[in-house]
């Protein structure tokens, strides 16, 4: 090469590079800048992620609820008098002769209403009488609040209601040790809406130890809001002529699904509600900074909750915790069956209304997990609601014309209605797993009928056909991801329930077309696709047919479902650990932890049977277990919401996005069945096998006749 | 003569799986975004090899050089779109690895066509390093395909980057 050839080639390599830099400096340099100008706040290098029990929180929260309690009481009391007031005015006018009887009959009446009133508040506390109107001596009571001054706080009251001026949260900051008259303050100026005593008794106290050190944010925050964390930084406001700093609480954009980018522009919104002029918005400082949040227990009484990012520590990952869990998910699911057996389909737990839309592919899985549900708890209502959903989808099942005996369902509304590969598979699987719950009750000429039809969308090559063209019209050519395993996994469990090899050898077909064929052309593995459904069918059809190829492959897609976790616990935000990459942007997504913990939970099944002394995809399945526990609603973190006994036990989307899916809730119960079987040697078993003395009578007529 | 016909055609079929992609994503026949990619291929590896043999600065040999550049950025392009619009769910593993192999291959055509003619053209000198750099994009997307372990670096590289704007 000559010297100027060289120096041209290192000329265009140094031009390239330098293309190359100044593009990613325009395309995320302002992004990579407040990725920098993040970090830990000077001062608190050392505080850990969830604050440490404290005294003072718990005697602040402690002084909160009496007074709440007694403001409850006081009203329900002054309700009970005024009418009794008016009762005994009734009855004055009804008879004029006995006044003086009724005047002393309203007295006694009322005196009698207010203590049981006084006596009924949340926490049973003996507040009526006097005692409702003398306050207990704080000061003596709890000696901790001498110590309120040392640090800011603020206190906040969220009450279960959707009407947004009632709902708060309703604060005040605590300069000075009077805790007592600042939270009488707060109770006094609540709107009138919020004196309703029923909204004021399911009412929540959280307390926020506002922490020193701040961190001077980048204009708005950054780009995109790149040097916030959600839900675990606040936006303080300075302006020398505004007095006080405002503050915009961390957890409030966790709480209120407040997107990262737009953060800053909620803080100021609800500065200039606070009071702020506009120009001393625009022209205040801003800067970061952290607070160790407590939320009261329900009721109060109990120590105080720490809280991060507006949910609890998480629970442990314990066999009782998880029973517990399967068991309040499917009590939400009971509750959000109706009469017809169709499910809410997304309720929006943050605004406390049903989302549209619906899928009958979501409507089989759910009901799928409901039966499994009750294998484990035994509760009726589970069943019934169960069988009701499955008496929803079999009438919009339908027969296919040409080909008499095969059954597929039809999903979506108006002219798009399409028969999915995927909504016969969870159909499937569904009435199979119902007559797993309760042997002879199952529709099997549904069952069978489903079956036939996805054997006939099985390709030569094992491959399904996604789409069945049922009506001539259906021309796309999508493939699913999911359909394929959702078909073959149903498949296995008809074979598990039935003993019929031949279901067997659909399966084994389509397994093996994942395995050798499935994105494999000209000699590349294009990729392994996170087929989460197709995991749990070549798991359960291992026990039967194993095979070293498919096990390779299944664990490889185990793996690849991983890798794209936050699975390391020494460097992730404890509250993130086994969440899902779901974009730079955005906090990790819960409902892939649900969908994604079947998979991993097959995986970890698959492991311990196959590969005795590894415990890899075991870990994935119990680090992805703590994600899904601790984004189901319970009462340790459900202190925000408008209708929390509505949300109890469903499985939230995001820790920032409240919206529980009936799908997300199937995914989470699933998951944690498969979890169990690992856990605890009492659990049904997820692929438990039917055998031939176990079927029930009208199967075995099902059967004969289908031969 | 005939250099700038190969490279007015491989550019023409080259245009044509990008200019697909871009203009309608999620309607692009895939068959005929990987038949345009074979063209561009074909054509290509016609004119690099017929230029070979002629002097290293006549223009036949550096233009079919540079229009296989093009075809093979085109291509990659091509596969981004492609997994951007989400045609994983339309597509075949063919029509991708189609893709791949008729880009990769016409980085390398373009590599040889521009080494054997750098010392004569300062466009095959200048261009030289941007075409080995595209080559080195494919042999890492195939390293991605191939080896467990590139995943696990691309998973760490994700977690990180999530961890830098999050942790």
């Amino acid at each position: 090469m000559s010297t100027s050839g060289s120096r041209n080639t290192a000329l265009s390599a140094l031009t390239i590079l330098v293309f190359v830099a100044v593009g990613v400096y325009l395309w995320i340099g302002s992004s990579l800048q407040a990725a920098m100008d993040r970090g830990t706040i000077p001062g608190l290098e050392d505080e850990p992620f969830y604050p440490p029990a404290d005294p003072v929180a718990d005697a602040i929260l402690a002084v909160a609820r009496d007074a709440l309690d007694r403001e409850v009481a006081g009203i329900r009391a002054e309700a009970a008098a005024k009418a009794a007031v008016e009762e005994a005015a009734k009855a004055a006018e009804s008879s004029p002769s006995e006044d003086g009887g009724a005047e002393d009959s309203s007295g006694g009446s009322a005196d009698s209403v207010a203590g049981a009133g006084a006596g009924d508040t949340p926490n049973g506390a003996e507040t009526g009488g006097t005692e409702a109107v003398t306050p207990p001596n704080d000061a003596s009571d709890f000696p901790q609040l001498g110590q309120v001054a040392d640090h800011p706080w603020v206190v906040s009251l969220y009450l279960p209601t959707r009407n947004e001026d009632a709902r708060g949260p309703h604060v005040r900051r605590l300069p000075d040790a009077d805790v007592r008259v600042a939270v009488d303050s707060l109770l006094d100026a609540l709107p009138s809406a919020a004196r309703a005593p029923d909204v004021l008794a399911g009412g929540r106290w959280k307390v926020d130890r506002i922490l020193p050190g701040r961190r001077p944010l980048p204009p708005k925050g950054g780009y995109g809001g790149v040097a916030l964390d959600a839900g675990i930084d606040g936006i303080e406001l300075t302006h020398p002529d505004a007095g006080a700093p405002f503050w915009y609480l961390p957890s409030w954009s966790a709480e209120r699904e407040t997107k990262r980018r737009r953060i800053y522009s909620s803080a100021i919104k609800a500065a200039r509600a606070d009071g702020w002029s506009k120009s001393n918005t625009n022209e205040a400082s801003v800067s970061a900074f952290r607070t160790r949040a407590y939320v009261e227990a329900l009721g109060g009484g109990a120590p105080a909750r720490p809280t991060q990012r507006g949910n609890a520590v998480g629970r442990p990952s314990t066999v009782p915790e998880i029973r517990r869990s399967i068991e309040i998910a499917a009590d939400y699911l009971v509750r959000e069956t109706d009469g017809r057996g169709k499910f809410t389909y997304r309720y929006n737990a943050y605004a406390d209304k049903n989302d549209g839309g619906y899928n009958m592919l979501r409507h089989a899985g759910t009901a799928y997990s409901m039966f499994q549900a009750y294998r484990l708890v035994g509760d009726e209502a589970i069943y019934d609601a169960a069988a009701r959903a499955m008496d929803y989808y079999r009438r919009r099942m339908k027969e296919d014309e040409d080909r008499p005996g095969e059954w597929f369902i039809l999903d979506g509304g108006g002219s798009r209605k399409r028969a999915k590969l995927g909504g016969a598979g969870l159909g499937l699987l569904a009435y199979v797993e119902m007559e797993k719950a309760k042997p002879g009750s199952s529709d099997y000429e549904a069952m069978l009928g489903l079956a036939r039809h996805i054997e006939h969308m099985q390709q030569d090559d094992g491959s399904f056909e996604s789409f069945y063209n049922w009506d001539g019209k259906e021309k796309t050519t999508r493939k699913s991801t999911f359909y394929p395993g959702e078909a073959t996994l149903a498949l296995v469990r008809l074979h598990q329930l039935t003993g019929d090899e031949r279901w067997l050898d659909v399966a084994e077909r389509a397994a093996d077309y994942y395995v050798d064929k499935r994105w494999v052309s000209l000699g590349l593995r294009i990729y392994i696709p996170p087929d989460a459904w197709g995991l749990q069918a070549l798991e359960e059809l291992d026990r039967v047919r194993p095979n070293s190829r498919r096990e390779k492959y299944a664990l490889a897609v185990s793996e690849s479902i991983a890798r794209h976790k936050l699975m390391d616990p020494e460097v992730t935000p404890p509250d993130m650990v086994g969440g899902d990459l779901s974009g730079l942007g955005s906090l990790p997504l819960a409902a892939n932890s649900g969908s994604y913990g079947e998979a991993l939970t097959a995986g970890a099944r698959l492991e311990a049977r196959r590969r005795p002394g590894e415990t890899r995809h075991q870990e994935h399945a119990q680090t992805n277990l703590t994600m899904q526990l601790r984004n189901q609603f319970t009462e340790a973190n459900d202190w925000f919401l408008p209708n929390p006994t509505r949300a109890h036990g469903g499985f939230r989307f995001k820790p920032n996005n409240h919206e529980i899916g009936n799908d997300v809730v199937q995914h989470n119960i699933s998951g944690l069945m498969g979890i169990l079987q690992l856990m605890d040697p009492d659990a049904p078993n997820i692929g438990l096998v039917v055998s031939d003395a176990e079927r029930s009578a009208p199967l075995k007529a099902a059967m004969e006749a289908a031969q | 003569m005939k250099g700038i016909v190969f490279a007015v055609l491989t550019a023409l079929f080259a245009s044509v799986p990008p200019w697909l992609m871009a203009t309608e994503p999620k309607k692009s026949d895939p068959d005929e975004v990987v038949t345009a990619a074979f063209a561009a291929l074909v054509v290509t590896l016609i004119g690099v090899a017929l230029g070979w043999r002629r002097p290293a600065e006549d223009k036949a040999v550096v233009l079919p050089g540079l229009a296989g550049a093009a075809a093979s950025v085109t291509a990659l392009v091509s596969i981004g779109l492609a997994v951007g619009a989400e045609r994983q769910n339309y597509w075949d593993a063919f029509h991708f690895a189609a893709l791949f192999w008729c880009g990769a291959l016409c980085g390398v055509a373009a590599v040889a066509s521009f080494v054997k003619s750098r010392g004569t053209s300062g466009i095959a000198s200048n261009l030289l390093s941007p075409a080995a750099a595209v080559v080195a994009a494919y042999v890492v997307l195939w390293s991605w395909m191939t080896f467990s372990f590139v995943q696990d670096i691309e998973g760490a590289v994700l977690r990180w980057t999530w961890l830098l704007t999050h942790g």
